[in-house]
């Protein structure tokens, strides 16, 4: 388990509903998180900042549907630079369908509005103790 | 067994007795609290304290005690009389109900203009388009950040050719046209309308413009703009006063700007914020324009509003009504002597903070019940939000399901018969009390730290959003705040059984494509003079605020300019580094 988990948040594309990763924010670093917020970001700007910060899990919000193309886009690019192996989350309006297939894709969790926070940071913790092996 | 079964029959009985003895010797206030607090040792209340959505405490009963100074003239009065308590119109809904203006705004223009039909012949009164993410942030749709975007949270619209599309074969001017965006979309709509023939001294609608919401409301504008430097909240405030003083001289029907309180209500403010920060950011627009030279009396008359319409019931029915009486107070302290100035004309959205994505069919009944509080607080306007909100932009039976909800409640249900049905209620009358001067407390402390752009620019704003918003979070977290299907009544693996409303990704084709075939086709000496003009003016602006940039906006997008080219030219990147 790393000593203090890393986080990169971002929100993808241009989407100004940052309510939820704002509180996400204050979760995390309540729950003892060093959580590095860009705000909204491309793709690409989340892949670089992820680098060279080089966080432990990347987390994604995003409450518009421009997410079918910018996830994908996001995939790919981490795929690329070898990031797949951090934990990914993805938070915002994602229909179910989408939500299976990004899971499949390799992200961690994959979260709509309604999650309870508290459960996500449970998730996290159990996911850091079972890979510190 | 037996025996003890018998004591607690007799002690009930002794119970009964003393009740029906001390229900009988209740003359005041004092003895029937005195009675509640011994029925209570038995029967506790639900919760230790009630309070509302905003968190502000409810009390068990209102009585005459909690509104002995109100004076019905001064504090209440007439509709359409100050301080406009009960509404700004002297018959209200008797006369003309509010505007049925559901929102409209998805994919290509063509699909737009297409939901603008199917809404009209369904009786929508009035239209509401909104735009899509890149023709806020003034980015044309073959943009690298417009990637994924074009035609998703709204209609993608970049240059003219677009806003034509849009009202393809719809007589816009004979509708009131409100338009979720800012300069540049109004600045289309007026060079269509006057390439049309139309005198645009007759057009209707309402344009949002408010940039101080639109800042303080989206995360992604506000470092968009302050990125670029110092000093260009105060400059996008300008650029709003801008469109008051332009429809003052040539729209006097249409309303230049909507105060937004909505949007900062979403992000995380509470019945009082939301008010107060709306009421704050009208003030500085109050202020330039008279810094401008423009009669208070005169604008004031074509200033609106727009606000939420959240879960508490009595909370935003009271808010309504208090909202009317502080902005008059704020309008008469700002020197206005006129009362039609000083009127509170609101366009009211529901909530969609509220909807959820769980169980969506019971968005329905909280739109009701919204749809009916701001009917009761007395909205000119009123979009209710469709049950897929959670999920996406609606379908178009979940559109028109909301368009129903609003229809039955004023055809059947007649709540909208009598004018401001819940004066006098001593519960709505103290709440609307209470609100009035927590709501006016606000705002004055706002303008003494300064005012709404330095409470912008210095982070004050957001960070009481962003207490609000956890403070709601972990209520929820902790069951405090119910949310049906969420929290309560929940449903194990519960699957989306509605249908979505998807954007198919060919919108941003056929959009980039567009503006490609624009750019291609414009008369380059034409575009290239009217650029021209446009940043000389720009450059002037920046000199001196007093300088409006309507007129040359306009010709531009009549030259064939698209929206990233204008946008650059009004907030360049380098314009506010120096």
């Amino acid at each position: 388990m790393p000593k203090i988990i890393k986080v990169l948040t971002a929100k993808p594309g241009l989407d100004g509903h940052d309510r939820g990763i704002k509180v996400v924010n204050h979760v995390f670093r309540d729950a003892g998180y060093e959580v590095i917020y860009i705000g909204n970001a491309t793709p690409d700007e989340i892949v670089n900042a992820a680098i060279q910060e080089d966080v432990d899990i990347i987390g994604l919000s995003i409450l518009s549907s421009s997410y079918k193309v910018l996830i994908p886009d996001f995939i790919e690019l981490a795929t690329k630079n070898g990031l797949m192996n951090k934990m990914l989350l993805l938070g915002g309006i994602i229909l179910p369908r989408d939500q299976e297939f990004y899971l499949q894709q390799g992200f961690a969790g994959v979260y709509g509005p309604g999650t309870n926070l508290k459960r996500v940071v449970e998730f996290i913790n159990s996911y850091f103790q079972n890979h510190s092996e | 067994m037996a025996e003890k079964r018998k004591s607690k029959k007799l002690s009930l009985d002794k119970l009964k007795e003393q009740m029906i003895n001390y229900i009988q010797n209740i003359k005041s206030y004092e003895d029937w609290n005195k009675f509640v607090q011994i029925f209570m040792m038995r029967f506790p209340e639900r919760k230790k304290q009630f309070t509302t959505v905003s968190g502000i405490e409810v009390k068990r009963l209102y009585t005459p005690n909690d509104i002995p100074e109100l004076d019905y003239n001064r504090d209440i009065g007439y509709p359409s009389v100050p301080p406009f308590t009960r509404g700004v119109y002297p018959t209200m809904y008797r006369g003309v109900l509010f505007t049925q203006r559901l929102i409209a705004g998805t994919g290509t223009p063509e699909d737009t203009n297409e939901r603008l039909k199917f809404l009209i012949s369904q009786g929508q009164t009035g239209l509401n388009v909104i735009y899509d993410l890149p023709s806020h942030r003034g980015l044309d749709p073959d943009d690298k950040h417009s990637r994924g975007e074009i035609g998703k949270d709204g209609v993608n619209c970049a240059c003219l050719e677009d806003m034509r599309a849009i009202f393809k074969d719809i007589e816009y001017q004979k509708y009131s046209v409100s338009q979720i965006t800012a300069i540049h979309v109004l600045c289309m709509y007026i060079a269509m309308a006057e390439l049309d023939g139309v005198d645009i001294s007759t057009l209707r609608g309402t344009v949002q413009s408010d940039m101080l919401n639109a800042i303080q409301g989206c995360g992604a504008l506000a470092s968009d703009l302050t990125r670029r430097g110092p000093g260009v909240i105060d400059y996008s405030v300008e650029i709003c006063v801008d469109i008051i003083e332009f429809c003052a001289k040539y729209m006097p029907k249409w309303y230049p700007i909507s105060i937004v309180g909505r949007n900062i209500r979403e992000a995380g403010a509470d019945a009082v914020s939301e008010i107060a920060f709306a009421f704050s950011n009208g003030l500085a627009f109050v202020d330039k324009a008279v810094a401008r030279g423009l009669d208070i009396n005169e604008f004031g008359e074509r200033l609106s509003f727009m606000f939420c319409c959240e879960n508490d019931f009595f909370e935003e029915i009271a808010k309504f009504r208090a909202a009317r009486r502080v902005w008059y107070r704020l309008m008469k302290e700002k020197g206005a002597t006129n009362p039609l100035a000083m009127l509170v004309r609101m366009h009211v959205q529901n909530s969609s903070l509220a909807y959820t994505a769980q169980q969506p069919l019971n968005n329905i009944i909280r739109g009701t019940l919204h749809t009916t509080a701001a009917i009761l607080g007395g909205t000119q306007s009123l979009h209710t939000n469709a049950y897929d909100e959670a999920w996406g932009l609606p379908t178009e039976k979940a559109a028109m399901i909301a368009l129903r909800t609003q229809q039955i409640i004023t055809d059947e249900s007649g709540i909208v018969d009598t004018i401001d049905p819940l004066s006098g209620s001593y519960y709505v009358e103290a709440f609307t009390n209470e609100l009035e001067a927590k709501i006016y407390d606000m705002v004055q402390d706002m303008q003494a730290r300064g005012g709404s752009v330095k409470l912008t620019e210095n982070g004050w704003i957001a960070s009481i959003l962003q207490r609000n918003a956890l403070r709601f979070q972990r209520e929820i977290e902790t069951g405090d705040r119910v949310v049906v299907g969420v929290n309560k009544y929940v449903l194990e693996d519960e699957k989306l059984n509605i249908e979505i409303h998807e954007i198919p990704e060919e919108v941003a084709q056929h959009q980039i494509e567009r503006i490609q075939r624009v750019r291609m086709e414009r008369d380059p000496e034409t575009w290239k003079t009217a650029m021209e003009e446009l940043k000389r003016v720009c450059d002037e602006k920046e000199a001196d605020a007093k300088v409006n940039i309507m007129r040359a906006l306009i010709e531009a997008y009549k030259a064939g300019a698209t929206l990233g080219e204008c946008y650059n030219t009004i907030w360049p990147p380098d314009r506010f580094l120096k």
